[in-house]
């Protein structure tokens, strides 16, 4: 290796540099305007005529399905069934947090058909990025299987891009058998900023939802806010959990709390009642407690499926959006994923009555009530959006 | 070749030097140098100087340095007893040394973790120990220096001997004739013959070490030992800003050339002294 | 006489437990008859194929993640090895500057960090629009460049030893450049192609950073982008299988390159076949 070779690169490099500068300015950024929704204000996405939905009445392709999700949010035995109710193999990529599933999909690192955990503060994204395509609804024979309260919601008026999969409340998951004091009453959340609770803490990997934990602690409940300072507070806040109880950062909760791994763990209500089926052999269920805020302090969500534009298999990814609408199928997948689905007959009370939820885990269960009352994660503007995101990476750097 | 290697680098300050598009945040690349917009980069070299991704870059630097010192003193011992005086093991310790570059990295790790997990056998025995009932896989700096040392340590051990292997057997002959006990033979004479060599052995570890970051997502996963390649990755993937990381990447290029420029002053140096 | 050095014996022999015996244990685990990792339970081979849903051989995406480990290998090998034999052809022609600028290009992939090299292809890829798509593609494209120094690097080493005499020799007896080189250098350099493709072979099935980044979602992930993925969460020892299936591979290729360079050198009347073989092998 010699100095000349260090010359010759400079040389080659400062070429192709003076090549380049023979050519004009690149176009700057668009100035598409981000339509944000909010319970107060529903927003409705004005459909173009380049991004039209597909034909009724189409064939399957020939496959395969390609599809993005979290691990473990949907039960493989449902792709099992698919691929043999319709003889097409389903491919399945994994993410394990929504921008990444954004930044993913829009620079095609996953080019999948299907994107079925589509974060409802993303979709505004989506729609200005025309990532996502208009769905023809005739394929959806079991649409009236959905709850009244979700066909048209606030985040997309009409149900034009997406379709509703589960609900949840985010809190925090817990071993009652290995914590000091059962979490319970107004500021459970405690338990993490515990620094009994040294390295068996875990915090989602998520950046809206850790920072609103950190905002509820630290008494802010705008956790859509575009306040620097309040951001700043939360992660202060963070900051502060992070040097008591050194949590993990990732979206396991639902083994790492039944293996023991973890104690106390930030987690999504589905996770809690999903990690039932990763307890070791002959540990009861009773030992999994889920605490979570007052409904005005508590953070209520869905989850949406919706269809990629690049899409090269639609009527497939119609036909399987078709599939998880039927409740025989939805059954399936809320016993291996634990979330709650938004079909008839999955109301809480109704899960509750039948036995299919412990009476300790009932609190992990969304009425649609709670779905009225509880805090949203709404979109941000881009520049906040920044803001937020600038902070979640210096959280990240562990300074 | 050069082309393998120039365009994707001129992309790379493309895209540092580049606009962002305000709806994605992500970035619109700039081809034309005359337009390069240094306000980003500049940002990021902030935070990296003053801010906080400068705990980042000083850790990755402490966990390699300790890292390639682990490498140093579990590498030369044993490339020492395998080029001088293995004898008639030679050929199957030289196996031995090859193989792990057959066997993935991956699934050298993933040995690790399932040994490290709660009930795993390490974990277990590690668990006697006064602190040592603890989890081993989350956040703990130690588990990921380790794992550093045990992934590396064979891509030090074999230039180290190809190295020592060179040394001529008669100069040690030589200063064992003056009188020299096998001890001194060693500090005074391999041990010095060997430095050029050894020097590029840890070179040669330490820089693909530096752009590390599954090590430590295998075995550890914790904001507490974040490495500067985990940054990158988590601007390029996880975010939808890749211009900070490609000029996190730049920095970090520009730093690894000034080790390699530092390394090449000195082999220079070190050849005039030998042709004088 | 020296004395024995009994503490670096032992040293060393500590050394080479502690670098095999995890490896080992990965193995063993894979034949695990219980859903653990960590505890055994039992000899059996459901990982394999008897596990109706789990198994690699029964779970689409490992059976998948193989496949496409062994299509990109194969298709790195194709790629670089004629690229890489023409280039060691033309450097050892080269004298002066030129020729050791080009060494000096040749030796940078191997001490980049990967991490540099698949961060700027994949910007390339994803912001300029060209052909390259992520995916196969473009794990290709990252795969060959580093690919193409190794076979170079070994290529070259041999065309060293084996010296211009034989074909300035076919020269004088009236062959042309072209003659000479297809009909003297190429028999003679086969071995070292062969050991070449190997290493290219193992260097792209344990590829994990390139291949990582430059990703397209399942259908192009390969073994070690599986393992990555699924290692902290709670997967079953199928992922030692997997594993430990590629290794078996790593090891029978190896193993047969091995038997094939031993036959051919013996053929070119090489006496000490089997260490020269090795350390061919080894030699770069």
């Amino acid at each position: 290796m010699s100095r000349r070779r260090f010359l010759a690169l400079s040389v080659a490099g400062a070429s192709t540099v003076g090549l380049a500068a023979c050519g004009s300015r690149s176009k700057g950024a668009s100035s598409i305007e981000l339509q944000i929704a909010s319970p107060a204000k529903p927003v409705k996405f004005a459909l173009t005529s380049d991004n039209a939905a597909i034909k009724a009445g189409l064939s399957n392709e020939a496959g395969p399905l390609r599809i993005a999700n979290f691990a473990d949010y949907v039960a493989p035995e449902l792709l099992d069934k698919f691929k043999t109710e319709t003889g097409v193999t389903v491919e399945l990529s994994t993410f394990g947090d929504d921008v990444e599933a954004l930044s993913k999909i829009s620079t095609g690192a996953f080019k999948v058909d299907l994107l079925m955990s589509t974060a409802i503060d993303l979709l505004p994204k989506y729609v200005a990025l025309n990532l996502v395509q208009p769905l023809e609804k005739s394929y959806f024979t079991n649409y009236e299987n959905l709850w009244d309260s979700v066909r048209d919601p606030f985040y997309d008026l009409g149900g034009q891009f997406t379709v509703p999969y589960t609900v949840f409340s985010s809190g925090i998951g817990f071993r009652s058998d290995l914590v000091a004091a059962p979490l319970e009453g107004d500021s459970g959340w405690d338990a993490l900023w515990d620094p009994q609770y040294s390295g068996v803490a875990g915090l989602l990997d998520s950046y809206r939802e850790a920072m609103a934990l950190g905002l509820e602690h630290a008494g802010i409940d705008n956790i859509n806010t575009e306040a620097q300072a309040d951001i700043d507070a939360a992660v202060a806040e963070l900051r502060r959990m992070l040097k008591a109880s050194n949590p993990r950062l990732d979206v396991l909760g639902y083994q790492s709390i039944p293996e023991g791994t973890t104690t106390v763990n930030q987690l999504w209500s589905g996770d809690i009642l999903a990690a039932q089926g990763y307890l070791p052999a002959g540990t009861n269920s009773s030992v999994l407690g889920y605490w979570v805020p007052p409904i005005a302090k508590r953070v209520i969500n869905n989850d949406a499926m919706s269809i990629m534009r690049s899409a090269e298999h639609p009527v497939l990814a119609h036909a399987f959006i078709n599939f998880m609408l039927d409740p025989a199928n939805a059954k399936i997948n809320q016993a291996y994923i634990g979330y709650q689905s938004t079909l008839k007959g999955f109301e809480a009370e109704k899960l509750v009555a039948e036995g299919t939820i412990p009476k300790n885990l009932a609190n992990a269960l969304v009425t649609q009530d709670d779905f009225t009352k509880g805090l949203r994660i709404l979109a941000l503007p881009a520049a906040t959006d920044k803001m937020w995101q600038d902070a979640w990476s210096s959280l990240r750097t562990g300074a | 070749m050069a082309l393998f290697f120039i365009v994707p680098f001129y992309s790379v300050a493309a895209v540092a030097f580049g606009q962002v598009d305000p709806i994605r945040q992500s970035a619109v690349p700039e081809w034309n140098p005359r337009f390069w917009d240094f306000t980003l980069f500049t940002d990021v070299m902030d935070r990296v100087v003053n801010g906080d991704l400068r705990t980042v870059f000083i850790r990755t630097a402490l966990y390699v340095v300790l890292a390639v010192a682990g490498c140093v003193v579990v590498g030369y011992p044993v490339a020492y007893f395998v080029s001088r005086e293995a004898g008639k093991w030679r050929a199957a310790l030289l196996v031995l040394m090859i193989l792990p570059y057959w066997v993935s990295y991956l699934m050298r790790m993933l040995a690790w973790v399932n040994l490290l997990q709660p009930q795993g056998w390490m974990a277990q025995l590690l668990s006697h120990l006064p602190e040592g009932n603890r989890n081993w896989l989350s956040g703990q700096p130690i588990t990921v220096m380790f794992g550093l040392v045990y992934g590396y340590v064979p891509f030090f051990i074999l230039p180290l001997y190809a190295t020592l292997d060179r040394i001529d057997g008669r100069l040690l002959e030589a200063a064992r004739d003056l009188g020299a006990t096998s001890r001194q033979a060693f500090w005074r004479v391999t041990l010095p013959l060997s430095r050029q060599g050894l020097m590029a052995a840890c070179v040669i570890t330490a820089l693909p070490m530096v752009g590390d970051y599954y090590t430590n997502n295998l075995l550890s996963a914790s904001p507490r030992t974040e490495m500067v390649g985990n940054q990158i990755v988590f601007f390029l993937q996880q975010t939808t800003q890749p211009q900070v990381g490609a000029s996190l990447v730049l920095m970090l290029s520009a730093a690894l050339l000034v080790v390699m420029g530092g390394y090449l002053v000195s082999v220079n140096r070190a050849q005039k002294l030998v042709t004088r | 006489m020296k004395r024995k050095p009994k503490l670096l014996a032992t040293f060393t022999a500590l050394y080479v437990l502690w670098s095999m015996l995890p490896v080992a244990i990965a193995v063993l685990f894979s034949f695990n008859s219980g859903r653990s990792r960590s505890t055994w339970q039992g000899f059996s081979l459901r990982w394999y194929w008897g596990d109706p849903f789990s198994s690699v051989w029964h779970d689409d995406s490992l059976l998948r993640a193989l496949r496409n480990s062994l299509v990109l290998a194969a298709l790195t090998i194709l790629a670089a090895t004629p690229l890489g034999v023409g280039l060691a052809l033309g450097l050892t022609r080269w004298r002066g500057k030129p020729a050791r600028v080009a060494n000096g290009i040749l030796l940078l992939p191997l001490v980049t960090p990967e991490l540099v090299v698949g961060t700027a292809l994949f910007l390339v890829v994803t912001n300029s629009y060209t052909f390259l798509d992520l995916g196969r593609p473009a794990q290709l494209v990252g795969h060959v460049t580093f690919s193409l120094s190794y076979v170079v690097i070994v290529v070259r080493g041999r065309l060293l030893s084996i010296g211009p005499d034989l074909e300035e020799a076919a020269r004088d007896l009236g062959a042309s450049p072209f003659q000479a080189v297809r009909m003297v250098i190429v028999p003679l350099l086969t071995p070292a192609i062969f050991a070449s493709a190997v290493l290219v072979f193992a260097t792209s099935i344990d590829d994990f950073v390139a291949s990582s980044l430059l990703s397209s979602g399942a259908g192009s992930e390969t073994v070690p982008v599986k393992i990555y993925g699924s290692v902290r969460g709670g997967a079953t020892p199928a992922l030692n299988a997997l594993a430990t299936i590629m290794l078996g591979v790593s090891m029978l290729a190896l193993v047969a390159v091995f038997a094939i360079m031993r036959v051919m050198r013996r053929r070119q009347g090489d006496a000490n076949a089997g260490e020269n073989s090795l350390k061919e092998l080894a030699s770069w």
